[in-house]
């Protein structure tokens, strides 16, 4: 399955080029017209079967938080940097892959039997946690690694209970494969898959990749942070796994179109395809950038639900990556008649 | 023959023992022990041992089986299941962690999870998390959850081991299937030695909730004296001096639990082999089996030997498999220089 090839690529942000190379070698088979832009993103135009139709700019991020070396200490041990946010808290006692060579670290922290009670309480930050590649000191670390080395988890993807998986990287890899899938079909709309990089430090990709690209309306895929498990409220969740594709009225990045907003959702119960309204206003995504610059253009984000979203353990449903395509190729069979087109 | 540590490592971190729930890596341990045994028995507790040798005094070698874990304690009506410990578990290594739940119809994967971070309050956000606010993600709602899983059932952490540079290994359980390993390695060498003992290595049961196996195997076996094996701190962030030690070599420990004579005869025997160890000293309880052993059956002379980790009770526990080799062979050719000068060792 490619989703299961997609998350065993490394491509923390800023170091795409295995997730990048991946992605050419199958959209070129799709594909009318593929370019790489100086950011690195992949921009692969689908044309229309007929001329002077609208362009849909379609965009999921190719890139995933880890890790970058900033240190080797003394001891052999490996003082990083985040790259993208995660919770310092989901890295403890997790497997890491360091460097070009993928250098295989752990993470670790003081035995709880050292640990005083008020340590105990306490969250260890990244500043306090180090990887450790089991080199007895800095010069055999050296030999293998380096300050700037990017870091990504190590964790195998594992298809489990009914219908989910756990991997790492599924933001954003669930919407590269929904990208790679609905390049296989052909619409009476132009469509430009974007997959960018650099999102998970600031939407970088996505900005030059809309600078370069003309377009009526734009769809982000994603995965976004679902909380439904642990008995909390409604209002907490955000969004829940097995509810189906879950469309965004806003995120901290941009307001989005009222009138695609509406649309997506009365497309999806038109055609039956199961989708949640995202209950929050969490997080951002490359609809910012895309949104507000240049002349502005519509847009809406669709997601998959993901539970320990940015963790080496992030878990999804099948059902819900299947409903994402579903709805972002039905709006495709209908976007030519969309209302949000370039004014 | 000599036994592969990191097939065995392989092996054995993946066969789940929480306290009390031994049986299966009792018997992967027996069949690893077949070839050397002259004798070999399970206990009531579960504790497995292996007999080797058939004359001279008894010695009881002691390193336990069992690991900390999960245990279930509800089912919610979202399906995800609620949990306390079973052993030392330290809840902050558990956010993301993989797991299996072991049922009536067998293993079943899980992933610990908890609220995420953009929605904690500042306040939440600088606490560690606590046991009751993670729960274990199955995949299944509550109904099938609830057919396949009873307030009771057993899980253990997940995690494959990773090979380190050099002869470092990061892996769960290290604590203490490393000094499981040690057992074999000795035992191996004290068939070649020829060694005047009666030889009984005991991989012990519900170490992590107090030694219980230890105390009940020593009663039955009733040794002439003991080695415990367990794994001790290692050198590493935030640990304090003396407190820990180099992962490059085991520790010889002393203290009152731990005979003084047979210590001395230890890192004798240490000194003439040119095997590496660093002193540790234990200022009263050990928190190993040799406490359990060593008042025993009216009182048992006991040593005790560890094996340095990294990150103990997380699931990449780091030492090195050169010293687990070490204190097999340690173990064997002290047990060996006890044996030959039995008549003569002065006790007190």
């Amino acid at each position: 399955m490619v989703l299961k090839e997609l998350c065993a690529l490394r491509g923390v942000s800023g170091n795409e080029h295995e997730v990048r190379d991946f992605l050419l070698e199958k959209v070129r088979k799709t594909a009318d017209e593929v370019r790489v832009d100086r950011m690195g993103n992949v921009l692969a135009l689908k044309k229309a079967d007929r001329a002077d139709a609208p362009t849909i700019l379609l965009d999921a991020h190719m890139d995933e938080v880890g890790m970058i070396v900033v240190g080797v200490n003394d001891n052999g041990l490996l003082s990083y940097d985040t790259v993208g946010g995660i919770d310092s808290r989901v890295v403890v006692s997790k497997h890491v892959c360091v460097g070009e060579k993928a250098v295989p670290g752990v993470i670790g922290a003081k035995a709880i039997h050292l640990q005083t009670a008020a340590e105990r309480e306490t969250v260890l930050g990244h500043s306090d946690l180090y990887i450790d590649i089991g080199a007895k000191d800095k010069a055999q670390a050296e030999e293998l690694v380096q300050p700037g080395d990017y870091v990504s988890f190590d964790s195998d993807y594992v298809e489990f209970g009914d219908g989910y998986v756990k991997a790492r990287a599924l933001d954003d890899r669930v919407g590269c494969m929904t990208l790679l899938r609905i390049l296989e079909n052909r619409y009476d709309v132009n469509v430009v898959c974007a997959f960018t990089c650099q999102e998970e430090i600031g939407l970088n990709g996505a900005l030059a990749a809309r600078f370069g690209v003309e377009c009526d309306a734009a769809v982000v895929m994603e995965g976004t942070s679902a909380n439904d498990l642990g008995c909390v409220e409604d209002h907490q969740k955000v969004c829940s796994l097995k509810k189906g594709v879950a469309v965004s009225f806003m995120d901290n990045s941009a307001l989005h179109d009222r009138q695609l907003f509406a649309r997506m959702l009365e497309i999806g119960r038109e055609a039956g395809i199961p989708c949640q309204v995202k209950n929050r206003v969490a997080g951002g995504n490359d609809a910012g950038p895309i949104r507000s610059s240049r002349e502005a253009v519509a847009t809406v984000v669709l997601s998959v639900p993901c539970r320990n979203i940015h963790s080496p353990s992030s878990v999804a449903a099948f059902e819900d990556m299947d409903a994402q395509y579903a709805l972002t190729d039905a709006f495709l069979r209908q976007a030519a008649n969309c209302p949000t087109h370039r004014s | 023959m000599a036994i592969d540590l990191y097939q065995f490592m392989e092996e054995a971190s993946r066969i789940p023992g929480v306290p009390g729930y031994e049986a299966e890596i009792g018997r992967y341990y027996a069949e690893a022990a077949r070839p050397y045994a002259d004798e070999i028995t399970t206990d009531a507790l579960g504790s497995v041992t292996v007999r080797v040798g058939n004359a001279g005094p008894k010695v009881m070698i002691a390193a336990h089986h069992d690991e900390i874990g999960l245990m279930i304690t509800d089912i919610e009506d979202d399906g995800c299941l609620r949990f306390t410990r079973n052993g030392g578990v330290d809840p902050r290594i558990l956010p993301g962690m993989e797991v299996s739940v072991i049922t009536r119809e067998g293993a079943l994967y899980g992933v610990v999870g908890a609220k995420p971070p953009h929605l904690l309050t500042p306040g939440e956000r600088s606490k560690a998390l606590k046991m009751e606010q993670l729960y274990i993600d199955l995949g299944y709602d509550a109904e099938t959850v609830r057919k396949k899983v009873r307030v009771g059932d057993m899980a253990v952490m997940l995690a494959r081991p990773v090979k380190l540079m050099g002869t470092k290994l990061a892996c769960k359980t290290m604590d203490d299937r490393a000094s499981v390993a040690s057992m074999l390695v000795a035992m191996e060498m004290t068939r070649q030695l020829n060694s005047p003992a009666r030889a009984y290595y005991v991989a012990t049961s519900q170490e992590e909730i107090g030694s219980k196996g230890a105390k009940t195997a020593a009663y039955s076996i009733a040794p002439d004296f003991a080695v415990a094996v367990d794994v001790t701190h290692g050198e590493g962030p935030g640990t304090g001096k003396w407190e820990a030690f180099p992962l490059e070599k085991m520790t010889i420990v002393s203290g009152p639990h731990l005979h003084p004579e047979l210590t001395k005869i230890c890192q004798e025997t240490a000194d003439k082999w040119r095997i590496p160890y660093t002193r540790e000293i234990a200022s009263g309880h050990t928190g190993t089996d040799a406490s359990a052993i060593f008042n025993a059956h009216g009182g048992v002379p006991t040593i005790l030997l560890s094996v340095p980790l990294r990150y103990m009770h997380t699931t990449v526990e780091v030492g090195d498999v050169d010293v687990i080799r070490d204190v097999g062979r340690l173990m064997a050719l002290f047990i060996d220089e006890v044996a030959r000068r039995w008549e003569e060792i002065k006790w007190y």
